[in-house]
């Protein structure tokens, strides 16, 4: 496990950087530029964890090699957590936990992180993920305010305010290039100019709808609204990221994502999860989601079908017997993060502590399509885990509690999220 | 009381004044026959009737009585568990004093704000528009999130959202689009060709590893092996993006026993890290040589892949022989051991540019305008920039599909104006950044349509957009902005034209791959254990048959009858062994035939593959799920969505109890019977048909302890029936309930809603003038198009 010495609480601002002074040696994966992990204000901000990560998975996780059958601090690990037994006392297990008035199986996959209610016959209304909620307010620091993350295509749970889905990256070596490697001088030329001219593009047609705007009816007038605002927010973008393509990228020591299989869909997370933990870590994003939705797992031991077809194991012996190969791996992945997020230290504690780690699903039973008990591990962020929060399989309690006792744990001040009736129960610092 | 209503009705405004009148007239129904359950005690279905307001003003408000109505309407509210029924009388009393007021509530928003709302391109109508308009053929798609759908579609205005992200994307698609079209007209067209022999086919460039084809006596041979990426043929690569025509001389097939063997064209990286392989085409090698020709894009680095891919019972596989996964045909011979496999005599790749070539893609940017008429001009700015003026002008005339004053397109010509004086008049650049501008408009991704009766060039827009996913072409936008496309003769002409157009393809193929869910075709992957003659090949050549049975019910006006009892099909060889349809007769080596069939055979559209599929899980059928999908998208029954909090059937795939005993106890339950009752008779009759559409008898993998299909069910109006048969000629005897459901899935596919409660009787007009023709599907078509719901906003 590689660890990281550097220091705790000091940024530099550029104009620091610029008068030459204060800069910060012996930080080998940290640009000196990004606040290091810790608040950012110093003391000031302690009690916090600015950093969020929500992990989902599009076809849930079995509940009975999830689950353990004891609630509270000395539950006996269930199949799919013994490989988590040394980090025990740095997540939650929460069971029977659902967003209420969530249904419609696979569609609800827009809803994991918005609890935004749904149905098949419904269609979505303007509701925000808890990703981007809190990279709208929290996330202009950083040069990428959230990624948007999935393994195997552009679908994801994160949406915007108006309901709009973030289409997901899913390509590893482009990811990592982003993040870590600085265009050429020329290219970053051309792409400062069509920034440049990109937003007199903004302007152009900003005005244009308004100008439509006053012919139309009054329902599309509310319409060409979202236009507008969407037209002005990408002018604004467009704006954020000039400043920064001429700022040099961090420095990491990693060349590049590690190779994975596709035909191995935990090892394909792995590789996502790596460059998240580098990203945190370099402070490049306080926000992300990674949507696992590969359908490759036959290069796991034992296993030959689709991660699919065996999520549909219909009480097959066979098929669940596969199903726990793969998802066993998923879980022991997403540990794997939680440990790499913990081994990067200083004096007032890990960058685990600053970052809360969700991992969950639409899917509390992909079999039959079930909505209700959703799978929730929650790590990191300081709280008080090692602990099975069991609530009733039958009358779920409300999973939005748990996102908005997240919510004011990264400093953002509201009292309610979605369908929350309150912050989390059993859940404390 | 009613009537007064009706008189003041000119405006919503007045009604709202007086809420209360409305609501008195009809209390003694609701505390008769609704306040039993949909009061603030139970409030059922979350309705409390005795607090629902009377507002149509409000959307919401309207759509909730409209709902009431109707389910009082079609006899299931009050429920016919009720202790109690209300009298033929009453209940028309109560439909009559609610009807009138409702129709002119609605009637009276659809006036002020259009029934449509402002929507914009589905990513699929934004690429083609860009491509039609520039005459390149790259794919844009990519650029763009998914659209979200509404019943199946994506055209549907409310389910439409926009952001940031989208716009970010739209500028990145117009700039990767302009790229393309300004490299090609400067630098011209590549014509790249690559004769790849069976010698070169074979060679293999890394180390160990083989997975290509055999070199046997002259002729290059894919064999039937599972190995991952066999059939990987190196010398095939391309380093360019591009669209490519894929010639394959004499393929034939090897050892058949006179049927076809089947096989997949695919292209891709081909390496595990990046294992996604597209399918290019289906492969038919028949006992007789002959040369099959494939057009398709290839990404840079994408290879040719192709295998025999045919699960036909009894194929044997051909072992790989290698060491580690890799294949060797050293020290056998495959074929005197009679291994089945496709052979060639050589594959040629050329470069091709589907919708013209560098000449038109330059012609669509700058006119008539060469590069040294532009240098000609040097000396005259004035000239250079009143040209520069006339380009953006009709560029954007035609994105924006509509002429607009001068001051509309001002900032447009003003940004070219702008980087002109930036680029030393620079004819390139200062186009790029009008050209930028006009495809992110609102008026180029939107539809800019106004209350009431549509303009000229807002009907010319919603018909192409609809037959062709794409902007109007020149002549049809003449029509539309001279008013001419307003004529019914010019209208239905242009239909017509449309959709005899090359371009006309594209509305079955957008049309069937939405309403029916073919996009969705690939979702699931059916265990192989369970269903083990299932394959790709099937799979693509199910979408195939659906797309080329509704093609020609369009072409032919087949009456919507067809969609559930038919005296055709579309069918190729592969399809054929597969549903197991004996009696008939295809060719092998011709692709897909049309065959006249017996309609009270295996016929129609509801019992075709594709439909079965998409409405399975590819392990297990569910009779609620294809239930639903029947009624809403065949027989145009909307089902209510669940209450809340009802468990799902967990399916059990080990074939003891069948799933109707899982589903008895909850659809005994009064509550559920209501919308059950409609539900499962269409998916019970259906249950015939496994997740991959094969006939079955019995659940799980068929043996004799197995629980046996129960087809048998009752429809709602009462009708018995004993299985898939009766069922059919129960609605095929309905063609107007299936001739109603095209119509509002047209309505909602062509113009982004769908009719509403004030449209009955524009519907009913339109069923009427389709009686004479059977309820043609084209017939159908053009009447929708040509009626008030398609003209008006």
């Amino acid at each position: 496990m590689k660890s990281v010495h550097f220091n705790f609480g000091q940024r530099l601002s550029r104009r620091h950087l610029l008068r030459g002074a204060g800069v910060a040696l012996g930080l080998p994966l940290l640009d000196a530029m990004r606040p290091a992990f810790g608040a950012a204000g110093g003391a000031a901000n302690l009690g916090q964890a600015k950093r969020f990560v929500g992990v989902t998975l599009s076809l849930g996780l079995h509940n009975p090699n999830l689950v353990p059958k004891k609630a509270g601090r000395d539950y006996e690990p269930s199949p799919y957590l013994r490989s988590l037994q040394d980090i025990r006392d740095q997540f939650t297990v929460i069971s029977g936990s659902s967003h209420p008035d969530v249904s419609g199986g696979h569609t609800a996959e827009g809803s994991i992180l918005s609890a935004a209610p749904h149905s098949p016959a419904v269609t979505r209304p303007k509701t925000v993920s808890i990703d981007q909620l809190l990279a709208k307010h929290l996330g202009h620091e950083t040069r990428f305010p959230s990624l948007v993350l999935n393994t195997d295509g552009e679908t994801s749970p994160s949406y915007t305010e108006n309901g709009s889905m973030i289409p997901a990256s899913s390509d590893p070596m482009k990811l990592f290039t982003q993040l870590f490697v600085d265009d050429k001088p020329a290219v970053q030329k051309t792409q400062a100019e069509r920034l440049r001219s990109g937003r007199s593009v903004m302007d152009v047609i900003a005005a244009d709808t308004r100008s439509l705007q006053r012919q139309v009816g009054r329902e599309d007038r509310d319409r060409l609204d979202a236009w507008f605002t969407s037209i002005r927010e990408t002018e604004r973008r467009l704006e954020a990221n000039e400043a920064w393509i001429h700022e040099p990228k961090p420095k990491v020591a990693s060349k590049g994502p590690k190779e994975a299989d596709r035909n191995n869909e935990p090892e394909v997370m792995s590789a996502f999860l790596e460059i998240m933990a580098l990203a945190l870590q370099t402070d490049s994003t306080r926000f992300i989601t990674l949507h696992v939705t590969g359908n490759g797992v036959n290069a796991i031991d034992g296993v030959d079908e689709s991660y699919h077809s065996l999520s549909h194991h219909g009480r097959d012996d066979e098929k669940l017997d596969q199903l726990a190969r793969v998802e066993e791996s998923v879980v022991r992945e997403w540990g794997e993060f939680l440990r790499k997020l913990q081994a990067v230290k200083d004096e007032n504690g890990t960058l685990l502590d600053d970052t809360q780690v969700l991992l969950t699903s639409n899917l509390g039973n992909a079999s039959s399509h079930d909505n209700r008990n959703m799978p929730v591990l929650f790590g990191g962020g300081g709280y008080r885990h090692g602990q099975h929060l069991a609530f009733d399989q039958k009358q779920n309690y409300p999973l939005p509690n748990l996102y908005l006792s997240a919510i004011q744990r990264a400093g953002l001040e509201l009292d309610r999220f979605a369908t929350s009736s309150g912050t989390m129960k059993g859940l404390s610092i | 009381m009613s009537f007064c209503l009706v008189c003041l009705f000119g405006r919503v405004e007045d009604l709202s004044a007086d809420p209360g009148d409305l609501r008195d007239g009809l209390e003694d129904f609701l505390w008769a026959n609704c306040y039993d359950c949909h009061d603030d005690l139970r409030s059922e279905a979350e309705l409390d009737l005795t607090q629902l307001d009377w507002d149509p003003s409000d959307p919401d408000n309207q759509q909730r009585w409209v709902r009431i109505f109707k389910r009082v309407e079609a006899g299931e509210m009050p429920p016919r568990e009720a202790k109690e029924h209300p009298s033929q009388e009453s209940v028309a009393a109560f439909l009559g004093d609610l009807k009138s007021p409702l129709v002119a509530a609605v009637q009276a928003r659809n006036e002020s704000e259009g029934r449509v709302t402002f929507r914009r391109m589905t990513r699929r109508q934004h690429e083609r528009t860009i491509q039609d308009l520039l005459g390149i053929a790259i794919p844009l798609q990519g650029f763009l999130p998914d659209d979200a759908e509404f019943h199946g579609f994506e055209t549907v205005s409310v389910v439409q959202q926009v952001s940031h992200f989208h716009f970010a994307r739209y500028l990145e698609a117009a700039d990767a689009a302009l790229d393309e079209a300004f490299s090609r007209a400067k630098n011209g067209d590549s014509n790249f060709r690559l004769e790849v022999t069976p010698e070169m086919q074979g060679k293999n460039h890394r180390r160990g590893n083989y997975r290509g084809p055999e070199l046997y006596k002259g002729r290059s041979i894919a064999w039937n092996i599972r190995t991952q990426f066999y059939g990987r043929m190196e010398a095939t690569k391309v380093k360019e993006s591009g669209w490519y025509r894929i010639t394959i001389k004499d393929v034939e097939a090897v050892n058949s026993d006179g049927e076809s063997i089947w096989g997949v064209l695919r292209r891709g990286v081909g390496h595990s890290m990046a294992p996604v392989l597209t399918p290019v085409g289906l492969v038919e090698a028949a006992p007789k040589a002959r040369t099959q020709v494939f057009e398709t894009w290839m990404d840079a680095g994408d290879q040719l892949i192709l295998k025999v891919d045919a699960n036909t019972a009894g194929m044997k596989r051909t072992p790989h022989s290698g060491n580690g996964g890799s294949v060797s045909y050293k020290g056998k011979d495959r074929v005197k051991e009679g291994f089945k496999g496709i052979a060639n005599r050589g594959i040629l790749i050329q470069r091709i540019y589907p919708q013209g070539d560098a000449a038109r893609v330059r012609f669509r940017l700058m006119r008539d305008f060469g590069p040294s008429d532009w240098e000609g001009l040097a000396k005259d700015k004035k000239a250079q920039l009143r040209e520069l003026d006339q380009l953006v002008t009709r560029f954007a005339t035609l994105a924006f599909r509509e002429q607009l004053p001068w001051k509309v397109v001002e900032p447009y010509r003003e940004l070219a104006r702008i980087a002109y004086r930036g680029s030393d008049a620079d004819l390139e650049t200062s186009l790029r950044a009008a050209y930028r501008a006009v495809l992110c408009s609102p008026r180029f991704l939107g539809f800019t349509e106004y209350p009431g009766e549509l303009s000229g060039s807002a009907v010319a827009s919603r018909l192409s957009y609809m037959l062709w996913d794409s902007g109007p072409d020149w002549a049809l936008h003449e029509k539309g902005v001279k008013g001419h496309i307003l004529k019914r003769e010019t209208l239905l002409a242009e239909v017509d034209r449309l959709l005899n157009h090359a371009r006309g393809e594209r509305f079955v193929e957008s049309f069937a791959d939405q309403w029916l869910d073919l996009e969705e075709i690939d979702f699931t992957t059916p265990d192989q254990r369970l269903y083990p003659t299932f394959d790709v090949t099937v799979q693509e050549s199910m979408v195939e048959e659906t797309r080329r049975f509704l093609a020609e019910m369009f072409a032919k006006d087949r009456s919507v009858s067809a969609f559930i009892k038919s005296d055709f099909a579309h069918l190729n060889e592969r399809l054929v062994n597969f549903y197991r349809l004996d009696d008939r007769e295809v060719k092998p080596g011709s692709g897909f035939q049309r065959l006249s069939i017996s309609p009270d055979a295996r016929s129609g559209l509801v019992t075709q593959g594709a439909i079965l599929k998409v409405t399975a899980d590819g392990t297990v059928t569910s009779p609620i799920l294809r239930g639903v999908w029947m009624n809403e998208r065949i027989l145009g029954r909307h089902i209510p969505p669940p209450p809340p909090g009802i468990p799902a059937v967990e399916p059990d795939i080990r074939g003891a109890t069948s799933i109707r005993d899982q589903l008895a106890k909850h659809t005994s339950d009064v509550t559920c019977a209501g919308c059950h009752a409609k539900i499962d008779p269409a998916g019970f009759a259906l249950e015939v048909y496994d997740p991959v559409g094969l006939w079955r008898e019995r659940y799980g993998r068929g043996d004799k302890k197995a629980a046996v299909v129960d087809p048998s069910g009752v429809t709602p109006e009462g009708d018995t029936f004993a299985g898939i048969n009766d069922w059919r000629k129960i609605h095929a005897a309905r063609p107007r309930e299936l001739a109603h459901n095209l119509v509002n899935q047209l309505v909602l596919y062509g113009t982004g809603a769908a009719p509403t409660f004030a449209d009955r009787e524009t519907i009913e007009g339109i069923l009427d003038r389709a009686v004479k023709n059977n309820y043609g599907a084209r017939t159908l078509l053009r009447e929708v198009i040509a009626s008030d719901l398609f003209l008006t906003k």
